[in-house]
């Protein structure tokens, strides 16, 4: 069984702009001009995911969500 | 908790199916005289006809059936001299694109042929913006149209659209004001696509980039010149409470 494969979402809606993601995980997400995170393009790399998975449950609003990626 | 489709939970909690008229009219033909009979009309992709409301051609918006695969120069009578007084056509409202006009009325009526320019028949909105109007000046009321009638959910919506709208005004009325030019609303673009629960924020894009595409020439005498004299509004835009212009 390989190693599971995961993508950051951030749901737009609960998103406050809080930036607490940014400030935890500078390597995948940054801030746009209105402090909204932009995540960076395609999986997170295996070594970032524990930190990935840090920032999700530090989000105030819950908005953003460790997704696995099947197959 | 991201909103969940009206498919999965629509009115009362419930599944719903949302159906279009114009979809269920062709339904009730096909059934009374038969699918070689619907297909008669249209090309192999596209089978049928579609209701197109068209805008600019007579004193009132009229709605006119288009047989798919058509011309909307043949379809609609539009004659080369007529066509010289079209400045540029607005295909799929205001979340679709603007098109040179010659491009727009030699193109065969299909989605199909509509997204590989980049736009889309949507709705089947077509608007023929007359020459002798400021196409930025119309393109600009569009943008703060669309800009409040966004859901207020999403933040890079709420504050993009803002900001690309005023950007927009300060091209179509205040051009000197408007430091690096255009430059800026490609980026502006990019920072609300994609970036909401829903599409609108990627319609408000596609439009401000086609109508940049289109009207560059045009904003680059603007940059130049300074704005045009103000003309009678020709896009029909709904008033809202926080209109600006």
């Amino acid at each position: 069984m390989s190693r599971a494969r995961f993508r950051l979402v951030v749901d737009p809606v609960a998103c406050d702009g809080a930036g607490v993601c940014a400030e935890l995980l500078p390597e995948i997400i940054s801030l746009d001009p209105w402090d909204y995170p932009i995540v960076g393009p395609g999986e997170v790399p295996p070594s970032l995911v524990d930190l990935a998975r840090r920032a999700t449950v530090s989000c105030p609003r819950l908005a953003l969500h460790l997704v696995r990626l099947e197959g | 908790m991201a909103l969940r489709p009206v498919r999965d939970q629509g009115v009362a909690g419930r599944p719903t199916l949302v159906q279009n008229v114009e979809s269920l009219a062709h339904v009730a033909l096909i059934a009374r005289y038969g699918p070689g009979w619907f297909r008669s009309v249209g090309t192999h992709d596209s089978p049928g006809t579609a209701l197109v409301t068209v805008t600019g051609l007579w004193e009132s918006p009229r709605i006119v059936e288009v047989p798919l695969g058509t011309t909307l120069g043949s379809a609609l009578g539009i004659t080369p001299a007529r066509a010289g007084g079209i400045q540029a056509v607005l295909l799929g409202g205001y979340g679709g694109g603007w098109l040179p006009t010659a491009t727009a009325l030699s193109l065969p009526f299909t989605e199909e042929a509509a997204r590989g320019l980049g736009t889309s028949i949507g709705a089947g909105v077509v608007v023929l913006l007359p020459t002798g109007v400021c196409p930025l000046v119309e393109a600009a009321r569009v943008v703060r149209y669309l800009e409040g009638e966004g859901a207020g959910q999403c933040g890079p919506c709420v504050n993009g659209l803002d900001v690309l709208a005023t950007q927009f005004e300060l091209l179509a009325h205040r051009p000197h004001s408007l430091r690096g030019g255009t430059s800026a609303f490609p980026v502006l673009c990019g920072l609300v696509e994609g970036r909401g629960a829903c599409h609108h924020p990627d319609g408000v894009a596609r439009f401000v980039r086609s109508a940049l595409d289109v009207f560059g020439d045009h904003a680059a005498l603007h940059l130049q010149r300074g704005p045009c004299q103000t003309t009678r509004p020709f896009l029909p835009v709904p008033a809202t409470a926080g209109a600006v212009r």
